[in-house]
């Protein structure tokens, strides 16, 4: 501050003392500007750029936290990528391991092809585990959470509740009914009117077993209706020979399969071959068709059903989440097969059913459960969550062709093991409209393209954000050396002029 | 004419010179001393009619120009104001750091935001989670620190302007004195009490700006520029100034002795009762102008600034505003909203058109003590609106008394709305159904939990209270001086998870809070009252958080810059006249020199006559 009186007789030294001191100031301001590399110490010497530099200041320092947003997403995306790249390849593999390992009882509990897809099932959990620094990249929001339960978990349940393996069983013993302990047949819940009556009668259990859709002979289709759902063949004439009659079943996984009975005047030998004989009277023909029916629906009942109510039950199984309860064969502990209620069991603590997916299930959009914001108006969806449709039905299909009986000592395993991998090879990759792994790796991948196109973007914007406020913040260092030489030049003269002045007194001259 | 008296004639001239010659070293042994003036000898012939007698000298002048010497006082006192508003603007400046600088406030705002957008690309992660803390913590201490040290240089400016006063009393007494003796002297013979009093004077000019009128018997006067007398001619005025000590934001001059939080300079007036000097603006000019500048408008100003951002940032992310729902009762219509949780110090706004059709905006904030109604119209930041405080009682309050107390507020001052409380917490806005129209209704509340009341939970609180910052006005403006107190709630500090989890069922990889902060700080855009002085003109400032922390840093660097260009100008004309002044009142040695030599010749004319007198005495003696 200055407060000294500027009076009089000392003004000269003063004043050429003030104009040394600022030439100094301005010379070690030139010479910090060189070493810093910064035009200013503080905006307010900063001069009228102040107000872009700190706007370029905020924009680059949101540019930096983008960049970082960006990297740290890339590096999610990758390892997602690689998890359902893996996912991806085992379901498009699993179509051919089924068909290309032949159902061979062996001397163990599992077939090659089982072990494969128990296998399948270990990795699938292992790769939708994976996490970045902690973060679990297939838990929706809850990131924190890790989002499947373990394999031995979710298949053979934690003690208190119920594992894939329980649940398979439930279901197909509910699918299937009672053995009828006089002809040895499952009657798949069908009721099947009694022997001498016409027409032959089918009724439907509703919930459980075969559902039926309708016979056709002659190209005649005669529908189910009702509910439950029934129907009737009825034989007012004699059937011609080799006239078939095609029985079609619905499944409970969505399936359709079809009985075929021929009638024929002299069917071979031995039952469930598809063929009934032509009787005497129309009465005679309805019972033989009925006779073959029973041993057509117990076939079907040990196979397609046995597979579809594994699927079922395992597809069930899966899309229960923390907050939604798996259907179950209810209630509860009754005997499966005469069940007639199924649905989601109340609410207990522990669940009834071992909640596999942990992870957060209450977004809309999977997607949109992690985004990675990009611009001051763009941002990425990078969510995923293991529950997706896709990667359920990978589970559902592993599970349920891991948790299926097909053990030696059942002529109708391979029967059985049959229709599952022909179910399997149909439905597991890809369906019409619905959700593929390939998907959601694509949908990732379009992410991943968009955060490369940005970091293009932002790298760019941010290297002429840099230069306009290294244009405004630095020095040029040739103005500055051009400055400091005239400086320099300036102050020389001044000093020399003021010694020569200083000499020239009249003092020294008299 | 006889020998003798050729003698007696050369003898006085060699006095004369005698005389000269010690005015010539005087002036060059005080060719440097401050306040000295050039003195120089004026002689006069001796004659009587006929007769001539030689030459006396009449006496030593000083070499004065009086006009540059008042052009001198006023230009001193505006560079001890100039420079005075720059060291303090500089200091200032200084305080929001070099640009890009790691401490500088828009670095450490956005170290915030980069931090935010961080998180809210990972919420989960705890190091992302405790560095958005940090950075957090880091501005609110920034924010602190700024605050403190402009309180701290208010309470130096205090200090300095006790020691000022103290000087000019000295000053005045020292002119008082050296008037004394000047009074009815010839000028010849105090010119160095005279040399004394102007440079006692142009100090004094340089604290405060005065007018000095002389009077006939050589003495002078002094008065401020407003008129208040200093110094009579015989006795000097007693300065007074009564120093507060811990001078902080809620501290502020006021006319009014019993608001004033600061000290003021008062002088005893003739009647008797002592003149504030600063409420009758008389001191215009030098180093107390500029310090009671500082004190009372510049520094308070930078306060209001951060205390504007600290009341922003802090209710940004704290207050909710609940959504309201149209309604129409009868033939009025208007809206319904929740004011649940309405906090001391909240708002709610009701945008209506009067019965003139025109547009007008209300604003009612809830004061729990009602001493403090009515509330002035600067209580809201926002300047198009009518501020009308309502107190219904503590918390937890009664809907049902809340509207009526609102219905009654409203009414005392004209509006024709109608409050009602139909149901729970629900306040109903009506029109009168005719003339008046309810165009919006909007609530602003403070979330005070952590969790279980929304995305919104109070990130910064009042770290004095402990409590979140509502804006309330019980005991006193809870915003004056926030920015001081403003801190990161320590129950988030114990448990950084909540900045991510709004309740018991948010995952962990939620990012609405993060986003939700984000957005507050970035984009939403907040009125900033203009005492601020951001906005201009009066206007209160709309802009977001970010934009307005920019504003503050940019308006003290373009203050500074002024300040420095103002004074650098100041400087300028100083040593214009400075040089104008020395070239007329200095002591130039060349000058002086040259003056000894026509003495010396002088002299040795003398001594020649007076040696050709005696040759010729001799020559008579001889004959």
């Amino acid at each position: 501050m200055i407060s000294t009186n500027y009076l009089t007789s000392s003004l000269t030294a003063q004043s050429s003392g003030d104009l040394f001191r600022t030439m100094r100031a301005e010379f070690d301001d030139l010479q910090r500007q060189l070493a810093t590399n910064q035009v200013a110490t503080s905006y307010g010497n900063l001069g009228s750029g102040r107000t872009t530099s700190l706007d370029l200041h905020a924009k680059l320092a949101s540019l930096a936290g983008y960049q970082s947003n960006i990297a740290s997403a890339q590096l999610r995306l990758k390892m997602m990528d690689t998890s359902l790249t893996s996912i991806a390849k085992m379901t498009t593999d699993a179509r051919t391991t089924l068909t290309s390992t032949d159902y061979n009882a062996g001397s163990g509990t599992l077939t090659s092809g089982q072990a494969i897809f128990e296998s399948n099932l270990k990795t699938m959990i292992d790769a939708l585990n994976t996490d970045v620094g902690g973060r679990y990249l297939f838990s929706g929001r809850t990131t924190d959470v890790k989002p499947v339960e373990t394999y031995e978990h979710i298949m053979n349940g934690d003690g208190a509740s119920a594992g894939v393996k329980t649940l398979v069983d439930e279901r197909t013993r509910a699918d299937r009914g009672t053995l009828d302990p006089a002809t040895s047949r499952y009657s798949g819940r069908l009721t099947v009117s009694g022997a001498g009556t016409m027409p032959v009668t089918l009724t439907a259990q509703g919930t459980y077993g075969f559902g039926l859709v309708g016979v056709t002979t002659n190209g005649t289709t005669t529908n189910a209706s009702g509910s439950p759902a029934s129907l009737s063949v009825d034989f007012p004439t004699q059937p011609s020979e080799g006239q078939p009659y095609n029985l079609t079943l619905s499944l409970p996984d969505g399936t359709q399969e079809t009985i075929t009975l021929v009638a024929r005047a002299n069917p071979v030998a031995g039952a469930g071959d598809g063929s009934f004989a032509i009787g005497a009277t129309p009465a005679e023909t309805a019972d033989n068709f009925r006779a073959a029916l029973l041993t057509g629906i117990d076939k079907e009942a040990r196979t397609s059903l046995a597979a579809a109510s594994s699927i079922k039950a395992s597809g069930d199984f899966f899309a229960g989440s923390s907050s939604v309860q798996p259907n179950r064969v209810l209630p509860l502990g009754a005997t499966p097969e005469t069940a007639t209620s199924y649905g989601a069991p109340a609410a207990s603590n522990p669940p009834a059913t071992v909640v596999w997916y942990k992870g957060d299930d209450t977004s809309t959009s999977a997607r949109m459960t992690a985004t990675a914001q990009i611009g001051d108006q763009q941002s990425v969806a990078t969510g995923a969550q293991a529950n997706e449709e896709a990667l359920r039905r990978a589970f559902t299909y592993f599970s349920a062709t891991a948790a299926i009986d097909v053990g030696p000592g059942d002529s109708f395993s391979g029967g059985r093991y049959a229709a599952l991998a022909e179910r399997v090879t149909d439905q597991l990759a890809s369906a019409d409209g619905v959700q593929t792994v390939e998907n959601i790796s694509v949908e990732l991948a379009d992410a991943s393209a968009t955060l490369a196109t940005a970091k293009d973007r932002l790298t760019t914007t941010q290297s002429v954000w840099q230069d306009t406020l290294g244009g405004i913040e630095q020095p040029s260092t040739e103005e500055l050396a051009a400055r400091i030489l005239d400086l320099q030049t300036r102050m020389q003269a001044s000093y020399q002029t003021t010694s020569i002045l200083s000499k020239l007194t009249l003092t020294n001259y008299l | 004419m006889a020998l003798g008296n050729v003698l007696n004639t050369a003898i006085t001239g060699l006095a004369v010179t005698q005389t000269s010659l010690g005015t010539v070293a005087q002036n060059i042994t005080n060719a440097n001393t401050v306040g000295y003036t050039r003195r120089i000898t004026s002689q006069s012939e001796v004659a009587t009619g006929t007769q001539m007698l030689g030459v006396r000298s009449t006496g030593v002048q000083r070499m004065l120009d009086i006009l540059l010497q008042r052009q001198l006082n006023t230009e001193t006192g505006g560079a001890g104001y100039t420079s005075t508003l720059k060291t303090y603007h500089a200091a200032l400046d200084q305080l929001f750091g070099a640009p890009g600088g790691a401490s500088s406030l828009d670095t450490i705002v956005n170290d915030l935001t980069t931090k935010l957008q961080t998180l809210v690309n990972d919420p989960s992660s705890y190091s992302n989670r405790s560095q958005t803390l940090t950075a957090a913590t880091n501005l609110a201490q920034s924010i602190n620190s700024i605050a403190t040290s402009i309180q701290g240089m208010r309470q130096d400016i205090e200090s300095q302007l006790s020691t000022k006063i103290g000087r000019a009393n000295q000053l005045l007494s020292t002119v008082q004195t050296l008037n004394a003796r000047i009074v009815g002297k010839d000028p010849g013979q105090v010119a160095g009490e005279l040399d004394q009093r102007d440079a006692a004077i142009t100090e004094l000019s340089s604290l405060l700006d005065i007018k000095v009128t002389d009077n006939s018997d050589g003495g002078v006067s002094i008065f401020t520029n407003s008129g208040v007398q200093l110094f009579n001619g015989s006795t000097a005025a007693k300065l007074a100034f009564d120093t507060h000590s811990n001078i902080g934001a809620g501290q502020a001059y006021s006319t009014d002795p019993s608001q004033r939080g600061v000290g003021t300079i008062t002088v005893q007036s003739d009647t008797g009762s002592p003149v504030d000097l600063i409420a009758n603006n008389s001191i215009r000019s030098g180093e107390l102008a500029a310090l009671i500048q500082m004190r009372d408008v510049t520094l308070p100003q930078a306060q209001a600034q951060l205390d504007g951002l600290a009341a922003a940032m802090a209710q940004a992310v704290s207050n909710r505003s609940p959504a309201s729902s149209a309604v129409t009762s009868g033939g009025a219509s208007g809206f319904d909203i929740d004011i649940a949780g309405l906090k001391s110090g909240n708002t709610i706004t009701v945008n209506y058109t009067d019965a003139l059709g025109a547009s007008r905006r209300v604003t009612l904030v809830r004061v729990e003590d009602a001493s403090q109604l009515p509330l002035p119209a600067t209580a809201t930041a926002d300047t198009g609106d009518q501020v009308v405080g309502v107190s219904f009682g503590a918390d937890p309050f009664d809907p049902a008394t809340a509207a009526a107390a609102i219905q009654s507020a409203l009414s005392a001052q004209g509006i024709g709305l109608t409050v009602s409380n139909p149901t729970g917490t629900t306040l109903r806005v009506l029109d009168d159904g005719s003339g008046t129209g309810v165009a919006s209704v909007s609530a602003s509340i403070t979330n005070t939990a952590l969790t279980g009341s929304g995305a919104e939970f109070p990130l910064f609180v009042d770290l004095e209270t402990g409590k979140p910052f509502t804006g309330s006005f019980d005991g006193g403006s809870q915003l004056t001086g926030f920015a001081q107190r403003i801190g990161v709630n320590p129950a988030l500090t114990a448990d950084p998870s909540k900045l991510v989890l709004m309740d018991g069922s948010t995952g962990s990889g939620d990012k609405t809070r993060p986003q939700l902060i984000l957005d507050r700080l970035t984009k939403t855009s907040y009125a900033f009252s203009p005492d601020t002085g951001i906005g201009g003109g009066g206007l209160h400032y709309s802009g977001t958080i970010v934009d307005f922390a920019q504003r503050v840093v940019e308006m003290q660097g373009a203050a500074k810059q002024s300040a420095d260009s103002l004074d650098q100008g100041q400087q300028v004309i100083l040593s214009s006249i400075q040089s104008r002044y020395q070239e007329a009142a200095g002591v130039n040695v060349d000058t002086e020199m040259s003056n000894l030599i026509q003495l010396q010749n002088a002299y040795a004319a003398n001594a020649r006559v007076i040696s050709a007198v005696k040759e010729m005495m001799d020559l008579l003696m001889n004959m």
